[in-house]
């Protein structure tokens, strides 16, 4: 069976000693790849961070991305300015 | 008489065979495709005492290849061939966060590109204006 043209796959490191408690990272990759390597794209980027104490409980964090969430509202208001212009000039 | 010029099936292909150029394509878009793993995502933890920070970014890779071959017969009957190649690529790569970790706890603290931000909302405008502009002008 061939390979899929875009998987998506999450990711986790090994844990990572910090001071008594372990810490797990993951990522989450999308890749895009042509049939025949005429070429691919590979969007990776970090999901969460888990943090294990030495008792046995754990948390976990996500990793939000600050810069894309406030660039999306960016544009989301952008839109919605030019809807309600576009309307109002209609009415 | 034995015409030396006559190439032979062997010389065809290796004129027109481009194993040797997929070979190289393949071993790069596999080393490419490495790049989707977590250790590109994340740093090298920093100790400082009792706090350990470890960076995270994130990455977009886009590359493309392509071959082609090609060949054919002279006014002499001659073959000639050729292959030929090429590939490009780029790498971009953007912080994201900082993993705080402190005895007492952890805590993401994300970091805000300032400059980024300031090209969308000067883009955002552009883009608002100018269809502004262009909705007036269809008004009159």
């Amino acid at each position: 069976m061939p390979d899929p043209i875009i998987r998506v796959e999450t990711k986790a490191s090994e844990p990572i000693r910090a001071g008594r408690a372990q810490v797990i990272v993951r990522s989450r990759a999308v890749r895009i790849q042509l049939p025949w390597p005429h070429g691919g794209l590979i969007w990776n980027r970090p999901v969460s961070v888990s943090i294990y104490e030495p008792d046995g409980s754990g948390y976990r964090l996500p990793v939000r991305d600050m810069t894309r969430l406030i660039e999306l509202a960016l544009m989301a208001l952008a839109g919605l300015w030019l809807f309600l212009i576009a309307n109002r000039k209609t009415d | 008489m034995v015409d030396e010029t006559a190439p032979t099936a062997s010389t065809t292909e290796k004129l027109l065979d481009p194993t040797d150029s997929l070979e190289i394509v393949r071993e790069t878009m596999d080393q490419f495709l490495a790049t989707a793993d977590v250790q590109a995502v994340y740093g090298e933890p920093v100790q400082n005492g009792d706090v350990i920070v470890i960076p995270s970014a994130e990455v977009l890779s886009v590359m493309g290849f392509g071959v082609g071959t090609g060949g054919g017969r002279d006014e002499s009957r001659n073959l000639n061939g050729g292959a030929g190649g090429g590939g490009g690529g780029r790498v971009l790569s953007r912080p994201v966060a900082a993993i705080i970790i402190q005895p007492d706890g952890a805590y993401v603290e994300p970091i805000v590109d300032t400059t980024k931000l300031g090209l969308a909302a000067l883009t955002a405008a552009g883009f608002v204006i100018g269809m502004m502009l262009r909705m007036r002008a269809r008004g009159r």
